[in-house]
């Protein structure tokens, strides 16, 4: 409750300042409606994150460093969580190749592509399917996503790419009924 | 209107906040330009894409480039990331700079200027005339003197005040004792001399003693009322004056007032009809017999006297106007205190009377005078709709 008030505060603050005295625009970054269908005895939960890889993520994913794109998947009933999952979409740079090699773990699904608006688009989709046989009546399904901090060896610093999306994480809620 | 006055300390910490914060958001601007200048420049090296496009020959050389154009790429990356960082963290830095700056700046200036604010306070106190004023010294060395100096100033006042006060107790007690004394004494030496002729001819004369009997007894009973009348009026100015009002017409009450004088004095009588006060009929009384009374004694055998009663606004403005010698400047301001006479004759508390009722009706009282022409009292009375009672 009380991290969660701090963090609030920390993000107003810091986009109240960038707005004052910055020309840093960062991404604003959200996800699209969160849409669910059946298939068989999975509820089959699809999103999109918007403006997530927009300003300066194109010289990062070129950096060499394989960069992870975290997901959090929740299933809660009555406030209690009774799925968890945290699954990655990975991209890496080969300089050799000039190709993009993606990872999508939730999907199992690795490919390589030369064309960042692809990589982009690759990165930003979630598809997870949450077997609800188990279970029944409302459940809240939440979804949220955050970059990790990478160690860049040319500069010898850990940054934090959070950043670049103003250290707001975005995340998605919705009510199905089982 | 509402009209919004502000305070000194308002305009100070206004202007800090407004100069000082000016002047950072310009310097960031500046630092904000030279960012955006240096990104240009290194956009310019981003070149790992044409590195790569290098043709070698051998797998060795391959690996090299390719490790160049790596170890570039990301040291592009780290830049930007930096860049971002100092973007952000230099804003939020300048930011709490600011809070802390003007915070500090806010507290150190209350520090410093609410003891001048006590002071004026204080000073308030004073001009009030409240002179038990102390203040506890604190704040600068500077500020601390001064308090010092208030406190010694305010400490002189209420010594020099109570000094004044006794004075003035004196003075009025010296001022009475010579009234009392001087009014006593005039009726009681034609008593004295009265009684002594009395007794001379009642011893030597018993014919003479019977013919200046009836002229003897006049003598004191007049003499007798004069002390009667002194002790009265004295009497009415001692007790407290509330006044009972009632609804009567002013013209009727003044015509009545003047009766008696009418065939004895010139009296120029222009007095609107039909109007209705609101006032005590008793105090009526005497603030006009009292005006009249000064305006006949100041003027001349033929001299006129002038009562006005005209419209102004929703107030009725009475006047009684003499062509006597008039009363001079210096003393105008004078003449309601109690005591303060210039005639042979008078105690110095009919117009002091006159004063105190008009409080106790809440109506104004001013005068006008000019040496040797005369002089103008203006009564301001509240014109009522209310009905006369019978």
């Amino acid at each position: 409750m009380l991290g969660s008030l701090i963090s609030k505060v920390y993000l107003n603050v810091l986009a109240f300042s960038v707005l004052l005295f910055s020309n840093y625009t960062g991404n604003i970054v959200d996800f699209s409606n969160l849409l669910t269908k059946t298939v068989g005895d999975n509820l089959v939960c699809s999103t999109y994150l918007t403006n997530a890889f927009e300003n300066d993520f194109d010289e990062i994913f070129k950096s060499g460093k394989e960069i992870r794109v975290w997901f959090e998947f929740r299933a809660l009933k009555d406030n209690k969580v009774i799925h968890y999952e945290k699954f990655y979409h990975q991209v890496k740079w080969n300089a050799g190749k000039q190709e993009y090699q993606l990872n999508l773990q939730e999907q199992n699904y690795k490919t390589n592509t030369k064309s960042v608006k692809e990589l982009k688009y690759l990165l930003s989709v979630v598809e997870y399917p949450f077997y609800k046989a188990n279970h029944n009546g409302n459940v809240v399904i939440e979804v949220n996503a955050y970059l990790p901090k990478i160690y860049l060896e040319t500069i010898s610093k850990e940054v934090d790419l959070m950043l670049l999306w103003k250290m707001k994480k975005p995340s998605i809620r919705k009510e199905v009924r089982l | 209107m509402i009209r919004f006055r502000l305070s000194m300390r308002i305009i100070v910490i206004g202007m800090f906040i407004l100069l000082y914060s000016g002047s950072l958001i310009i310097l960031n601007q500046f630092f904000v330009e030279k960012q955006k200048e240096s990104e240009k420049i290194l956009s310019k090296m981003n070149i790992s894409a044409d590195i790569s496009k290098i043709y070698v020959d051998t797998a060795e050389d391959s690996l090299i480039v390719n490790d160049i154009s790596n170890r570039l790429s990301q040291s592009m990356a780290g830049l930007k990331m930096t860049q971002n960082e100092t973007k952000i963290y230099s804003s939020v830095i300048l930011l709490f700079m600011m809070l802390i700056s003007i915070l500090t700046f806010i507290f150190i200036f209350y520090i410093i200027t609410r003891p001048i604010k006590e002071l004026q306070v204080a000073t308030e106190k004073i001009k009030k005339g409240d002179f038990n004023v102390f203040l506890p010294p604190k704040g600068m060395s500077e500020i601390k003197s001064l308090i010092h100096s208030f406190n010694d100033m305010s400490r002189e006042l209420e010594s020099i005040q109570q000094k004044l006060l006794i004075a003035q107790k004196e003075m009025i007690w010296k001022d009475l004792a010579r009234i009392l004394t001087h009014e006593i004494k005039n009726p009681l030496t034609p008593i004295q001399l009265s009684l002594q002729r009395l007794e001379e001819k009642y011893d030597s004369d018993p014919e003479k003693f019977k013919h200046i009997f009836r002229e003897s007894l006049d003598i004191i009973y007049q003499e007798i009322g004069n002390l009667q009348n002194l002790v009265q009026s004295f009497s009415s100015f001692a007790k407290d004056t509330p006044a009972n009002p009632s609804v009567f017409d002013p013209e009727k009450a003044i015509c009545e007032i003047l009766k008696p004088y009418q065939n004895d004095y010139h009296i120029e009588l222009d007095i609107l009809k039909d109007k209705r006060i609101k006032f005590d009929p008793t105090h009526f009384y005497q603030i006009i017999t009292n005006i009249f009374q000064n305006a006949i004694e100041s003027s001349s055998d033929n001299g006129k006297v002038w009562i006005t009663l005209k419209q102004s606004h929703s107030f009725l403005v009475l006047t009684i106007r003499d062509e006597g010698k008039g009363i001079a400047q210096e003393d105008l301001s004078r003449i309601f205190e109690p005591y303060f006479t210039k005639k042979s004759k008078g105690t110095g508390l009919g117009l002091a009377l006159v004063k105190r009722l008009c409080e106790a009706n809440h109506t104004g009282i001013r005068v006008k005078s000019v040496i040797g022409k005369g002089t103008e009292f203006e009564i301001i009375l509240e014109e009522t709709l209310e009905n006369i009672h019978s």
